[in-house]
């Protein structure tokens, strides 16, 4: 039986018709925020039409999975919302995590109050998004999350209760995700026209081979073909879910990571921004591929954590050397502080500003560093005292591990790693540390 | 008696039940509770019925029954739902028990089937339940279940009735609960179908029910029109989205109506379904000249249509924009801008129907803003309707042509990356792993310690697990292969020194006990294990003998301890053998006095990279002397043959062929007993139409039977693969039996044999890198296999076709009739990315002056000529992804239009008009005529066919 989480909403999100401007409610949850928390922002949205479109293109990543049958769909996940520094960030994945998607209604798209900043799930019911898909152009919506006055709720009414598996791979995916971000790069700027005209050569159906995105005859287009400064792109046609969104958008930038783990591909509509990530293949989510795992070898001190809780606000700039100067955190550590703090679920990441933004996951701590299997396979290894260390000199490790029937090598080089394991000679290391490389490098 | 006694007799005996559960109280339900399942689950087993095959239930229909009335009075929701196998909830069951008991989980029972996928209920009692106080209404459940209460089942017979008097019977039906069918996903665009009426009403039910309210007043038609318009909006599926679309025209909205719910209407132009809006614009069409229409919010709607991939749509849009110029001169430039956003399309029609539009309503400075940024890709017709100038020729590719960059293959250094390649070489990370693995064995072979052995246990581990597994969907036999050479390794390691390699010996015991249980518990369970010298594939395949040959050739060289590298082990990605390296390595063997085995030599040959002609003359001569020298020489351009007594003919043949193909001089025919045809790959070949027979089932004769049919296909002739011996010779042959044997050659195992694609599709690419000068042997065995129907039938198959693409982009090859064939085929196939790959190996080769453009043309006419595919293939993937791409890439791609033209049937196929508007595009691109004297033959034959009439006489 897979753990559960429980969303409990006061009541369901809507989208209410009222004289003169319609009101959009989003009910928040989270298991981590204190009880009558209260409302997150109530304010008129500069573009409901958009926020609309964005809203429900949100919705269609959400409900979309890529490499899992339909089976547990209607267990929709709901996504989480960041409300601070005036922005409001829509946060979600698809069933598979392969696909992140983000709605930033940034300053310019609102015209309302940050009554407090936080992070929070939000309900995404069927009945609401079949209003939002009615919400037309030059209308007066007002956006709240959360309740605005408490008290209004009614006592004695019944709490809306979703109980869902634990969204395992979504929190693993929001842990993981910035650091795909944060070592992407923009590469390509596309107008309205470049960007519908390289969307059409998307090709039909769910082709399994990879695709790449290069400039032929100076229009941007698709080929199956790898060439030299082409983008590839795994799972093509997840791109079609923000088609869409395209006849509205202004520009289409592109953002491969440095390795091509992954591209991100942002749509600028106005004061909103849509944010859209693919993993490197269909059936890869971005929660298994073990790119936060070697920040999470050594544990991070719960006074970090606290610090950076205390002292930051919901999608704040995160600076990392400006926090060590202030509490006298060991300079040396301070590279590594941004990447632990990532991989607890505690920054996210801006690629147009380039920087880390602080929010917090509205799950349980526990939750999130329970999740790390590789990590935890590491742990029990080395508990069970099956690494030896054979050799370390010269910056070179070399170690015994062992492995069902075998004694594997890993042998730890300056920053290459290399293991005997099935994992890392299927992936070659391109998918994170296997847990033996992980067990030596926790161990020396 | 106990109560669990007591029913285990009723439910025996058949008896009424009710009694019993009447007189229960609540301790003596939850007592019965265990007792209830366990019938439940004695008489829900299914058991032999008397001695036949047949299998059925234990228990009656009433016993079954029975027990679930039990099971409703006694047990909890999560306990009833799980024993309720929907027998027992019916109006006529449960009507005597509610009368004296209604469970406390009843609301919350329906509550949970409102969202069920399926729920088949009737409305009707559903009602009286609310009525008589049981539930309190559930709206989803309601608007679920009413698009069923329109029609009568008819007792006995498979007909409904239509009943449109049933939804007066309660007021409340019409007043409240037909609104619900709007809110929720309902069945209702779908509630008649596989439903038989001989009642003489007409489909469309529901749709006459809800107007025939309407029109009584019964329910408002305001209300009506504008819900329906909501309910197509709705996220729900495409199907219900139309029918509230149809229903919405059905009401015949005025146009006052229309006017008032324009918002609405434009809403659906957000849709991905494109049929509602299709419909919408039909309405605008006629509503945009009334005074109400609402000009401002369409012109702002109206760009998501305008890019849309429906060309309804467009077409529709542009013909309201159109009257929308015509009615309000004013904002005429404002109306050219949006209309213009057409021209995205790469449609002749669309892209003309735009241009006239901005000719007629847009003045001089109003088009040229509108069309700026489109003027690249217009065709010649929109172009010269605006007047505008020929956009300037497509760039030509930058510079001189980069010349491939050579990527040198690292051989392992020392033994840690020995041990790291050989944990990785089953998994088919690169190719050449293939090579390299036994190529490292060779280099490492003396330094296997025992303290090195305990590093490779890993790689024996994986290599055992991958001979024993099931089959992977991502290996080949290939792979399977090499585990078996690297197993027999370990073992050869055993026998040398049981000691350091007693781990080996540990593994390979444990397998072969685990192999043993296997066949011990399965019957007929091959034993997987096996070592390489036996190793075969199942089709027998000769294809797969070079590289067994390969391996086998150093598992001898292992076995002896000699110290000799392979030949064959490419240096450079992904094949290539550099000419300096084999000269090195060919010295070795000449100072060691051992003749190279002929395979490993004939490979390296085929694979051979001449880089620096000079330094490759020098290093042979300081290095080789003999028949090496003269082998290596004939590579580098030297004129030698083999000596009678040469030992390596083979390699000599596999040196000219490589090096004269397509014109090989008879004289190095003598080498082979192959006939020059298959040297070369000149086949001929034809697409035909086959007739064949495939299975159907007959309901009458209750069998399969054979039924005939035809389908088209693409056939290699491959003709005779040995040349002909004279009739006196052969019989010469007969009397004098010593004749000497030919050695046989690479292209003597040359062939890709399968019933149905298992694991070749994984190896095709090491095997065309066997020969990577000279692919179009194997590639007329792909042909005739995998694109033998063009349409591929499986994923296996595509991938074999990619991957040949793949492997072909990634070599520097001499295009021949068969790899035209093979690109000419692929531009035809089914799948999106094989066109694509097709299409790009053809820039590739245009980039490298390297292929005659008219050949493939030729071809594609030829295939076409019995419309092997649809013609809308070729077109569409010429528009998008091989016109203009430079001055160049134009000119092949008139050559190729022209040659297909010329060759295609006299009678035009579907998509001839498309094919030759792209034609007049490109001539007009690249300022010429249509001269060729075939094609002006076929342009006046098809001039006779009205729907080409027009486009020919713009030629």
């Amino acid at each position: 039986m897979p753990e559960t989480i429980t969303y409990q909403y006061q009541e369901p999100s809507s989208l209410t018709h009222a004289a003169g401007a319609d009101e959009l409610f989003l009910s928040k949850y989270s298991e981590v925020q204190k009880k009558d928390a209260p409302c997150f922002f109530w304010g008129r949205l500069t573009d409901p039409y958009v926020t609309a479109r964005c809203l429900l293109t949100l919705s269609n990543v959400v409900q979309s999975s890529f490499n899992l049958s339909p089976f547990e769909r209607s267990l929709l996940k709901d996504p989480i919302v960041t409300a601070g520094n005036e922005r409001l960030r829509f946060e979600g994945f698809s069933h598979c995590a392969g696909v992140y998607a983000r709605v930033d209604v940034l300053p310019g798209g609102h015209d309302g109050e940050f009554l407090e900043s936080g992070t929070t799930n939000v309900d995404f019911n069927q009945p609401m998004l079949s209003a939002l898909s009615n919400i037309r152009k030059n209308e007066q919506v007002l956006l709240s999350i959360g309740q605005k006055e408490v008290g209004l709720h009614k006592e004695n009414e019944k709490i809306i209760e979703r109980k869902v598996p634990l969204p395992t791979k979504w929190i693993k995916g929001l842990t993981s995700v910035q650091m795909f971000l944060s070592e992407s790069e923009k590469v390509h700027s596309f107008n309205r026209l470049q960007a519908l005209q390289l969307f059409k050569t998307i090709p039909p159906g769910k082709p399994k081979t990879d695709y790449y995105l290069l400039i032929r005859g100076g229009k941007p287009m698709f080929s199956p073909v790898k060439s030299n400064d082409a983008i590839a792109v795994g799972g093509v046609y997840r791109l079609k879910l923000i088609e869409p969104l395209l006849a509205i958008a202004d520009e289409l930038r592109v953002f491969p990571h440095n390795n091509m783990q992954s591209t991100t591909w942002q749509v600028y509509i106005g004061a909103l921004r849509f944010t859209l990530s693919l993993s490197r293949d269909t059936w890869r989510g971005f929660s298994g591929e073990g790119a936060a795992l070697e920040s999470l070898i050594d544990d991070v001190p719960d006074e970090w954590v606290e610090l950076v809780d205390n002292y930051s606000y919901a999608n704040q700039a995160f600076n990392a050397t400006l926090l060590a100067v202030n509490e006298g955190i060991d300079p040396q550590k301070v590279d590594q502080i941004t990447s632990r703090l990532s991989a607890i679920g505690l920054l996210g990441f801006d690629l147009d500003e380039n920087n880390f933004f602080y929010r917090r996951l509205p799950f349980k701590l526990s939750r999130i560093m329970s999740l790390n299997p590789r990590l935890k396979d590491a742990e029990k290894l080395l508990a069970e005292g099956k690494v030896r260390i054979v050799s370390d000199q010269n910056g070179r490790i070399e170690a015994q591990v062992e492995g069902s029937g075998v004694q594997h090598m890993v042998i730890i080089s300056g920053d290459q790693a290399q293991c005997t394991c099935h994992w890392f000679s299927k992936n070659q290391g391109e998918r994170g540390p296997c847990k033996h490389i992980l067990a030596v490098k926790k161990l020396s | 008696m106990s109560i669990s006694e007591e029913l285990s007799t009723i439910a025996e005996g058949e008896k009424d039940i009710l009694p019993l559960l009447k007189g229960l109280d609540k301790k003596q339900k939850k007592e019965l509770v265990p007792a209830i399942k366990k019938l439940q689950k004695h008489y829900s087993e299914f058991i032999q019925q008397g001695n036949t095959t047949s299998y059925s239930q234990r228990g009656t229909t009433s016993q079954k029954k029975l027990l679930g009335l039990a099971g409703f009075v006694c047990f909890n929701q999560k306990e009833f739902e799980q024993g309720n196998d929907g027998g027992t909830f019916n109006k006529q069951e449960l009507t005597p028990i509610l009368n004296w008991y209604c469970p406390d989980w009843f609301q919350s029972y329906f509550d949970s089937m409102a969202g069920n996928e399926f729920l088949a209920f009737d409305y009707d009692w559903y009602m009286e339940l609310i009525e008589n106080g049981y539930l309190q209404p559930n709206r989803q459940f309601i608007a679920r279940v009413l698009p069923g209460y329109l029609f009568e089942r008819k007792e006995k017979v498979w007909t409904h009735a239509y009943k449109p008097e049933n939804l007066a019977k309660r007021t409340i039906t019409l007043d409240e609960h037909i609104w619900y069918l709007f809110e929720y996903e309902t069945n209702l665009h779908g509630a008649e179908n596989y439903m038989k009426f001989d009642d003489g009403s007409q489909p469309g039910r529901w749709m006459s029910v809800l107007k025939l309210y309407m029109t009584e007043g019964r329910i408002d038609r305001q209300r009506l029109l504008k819900e329906s318009l909501l309910a197509v909006c709705k996220n729900t599926n495409q199907a219900a989205s139309n029918w509230f679309m149809d229903l919405f025209v059905f009401l015949e909205p005025a146009t006052a109506e229309l006017i008032a719910l324009q918002d609405e209407l434009l809403n659906t132009f957000n849709l991905a379904n494109s049929k509602p809006y299709n419909t919408v614009l039909k309405l605008f069409k006629e509503l945009s000249p009334e005074t109400g229409f609402a000009i401002d919010a369409f012109l702002d709607h109206v760009p998501i249509v305008l890019t849309s991939e429906s060309k309804t749509g467009v077409t529709a849009a542009l013909m309201v924009l159109e009257k929308l110029a015509k009615l309000h001169p004013a904002r005429c430039a404002e109306i050219c801008g949006i209309a213009a956003q057409a021209l995205i399309h790469q449609d002749n029609n669309l892209q003309t129907r735009v241009a006239r539009l901005l000719k007629k309503y847009g003045d001089e400075e109003a088009v040229a803003s509108a069309v700026q940024g489109y003027k690249e890709t217009l065709f010649s017709e929109a172009r010269e309707l605006l007047g505008l100038a020929k956009p300037s020729p497509a760039n030509e590719p930058e510079g001189p042509l980069e010349k491939r960059v050579l990527v040198p293959i690292s051989m392992p250094q020392n033994f840690d990356e020995f041990v790291f390649l050989a944990s990785q070489a089953f998994e088919q990370n690169e190719t050449y792993h293939f090579d390299l693995l036994p190529a490292a064995i060779l280099k490492f072979q003396h330094e296997m310690t025992a303290a090195n052995i305990q590093k490779l246990m890993p790689a024996f581990q994986r290599a055992y697990k991958m001979i024993t597994n099931d089959w992977a969907s991502t290996k080949g036999y290939l792979d399977n292969m090499l585990a078996k050479f690297f197993t027999s390794y370990g073992q050869l390691l055993t026998s040398f020194d049981l000691v350091s390699s007693n781990p080996i010996h540990l593994m390979h015991q444990a397998f072969v006990k685990s192999e043993e249980e296997k066949k011990a518990r399965w019957n007929g369970y091959k034993i997987r294990l096996g070592g390489i010298k036996p190793w075969d594939i199942y089709t027998h395949s000769l294809g797969y003998k070079p590289h067994k040959h390969l391996l086998l050739n150093a598992f001898f060289l292992l076995e002896r301890k000699i110290s000799l590298p392979l030949l064959s082990t490419p240096t450079h990605e992904p094949c290539y053998v550099a000419i300096t390296t084999l000269i090195e390595r060919l010295a070795q063997y000449q100072q060691a006095r051992t003749i190279p085995a002929d395979m490993d030599l004939q490979v390296a040959i085929a694979r051979c990279l001449v880089m620096d002609q000079a330094e490759a003359v020098m290093l042979a001569n300081a290095k080789l002397t003999g028949e090496y020298r003269a082998l290596i020489g004939l590579m580098l351009g030297e004129d030698h043959f083999p000596t009678d007594n040469s030992k390596l003919k083979a390699s000599w043949l596999v040196a000219a062929v490589n090096r004269f193909t397509p014109n090989i001089d008879s004289k190095w025919e003598s080498l082979t007993a192959l006939s020059a045809n298959h040297l070369t790959a000149a086949y001929s070949w034809e697409p035909i139409v086959e007739d064949y027979f495939y299975k159907q089932y007959d309901v009458k004769s209750r069998a399969y039977v054979d039924m005939p049919a035809k389908r088209k296909i693409i056939r290699v002739n491959f003709g005779d693969k040995q040349k002909k011996v004279p009739v006196i010779k052969s019989l010469l042959s007969k009397i004098i039996p010593a004749q000497p044997v030919q050695e046989l050659s690479l292209y003597d195992y040359t062939e890709l044999k399968y019933d149905y694609l298992s694991g070749e599709h994984n190896d095709i690419r090491r095997l065309l890198y066997l020969m990577p000068h000279q692919p179009e042997i194997l590639l007329a065995h792909i042909i005739n296999k995998g694109l033998r129907y063009i349409d591929f039938t499986g994923e296996n198959d595509k991938r074999l076709v990619i991957y040949t693409l793949e492997a072909l982009l990634a070599l520097d090859y001499r295009h021949s009739p068969m790899s035209d064939l093979f690109l000419a085929t692929c531009i035809l196939s089914s799948d999106k990315t094989v066109r694509t790959y097709a299409a790009e190996t053809w820039i590739k080769a245009v980039n490298e002056q390297n292929i005659i453009s008219a050949n493939i043309g030729q071809i594609i006419g030829r295939q076409e000529n019995l419309e092997l595919a649809p013609l809308k293939r070729f077109t569409d993937l010429v528009i998008s992804n091989m016109y203009q791409l430079s001055g160049t890439h134009n000119q092949a791609l008139e050559d190729l239009l022209t040659a297909c033209i010329a060759h295609m049937n006299p009678t035009p196929i579907n998509g001839t008009r498309k094919l030759l508007e792209i034609y007049h595009e490109v001539l007009a691109t690249n300022n010429t005529k249509a001269t060729n004297p075939e094609v002006q033959h076929r342009l006046n034959d098809w001039k006779t066919t009205d729907t080409l009439r027009k486009v020919i006489d713009r030629f």
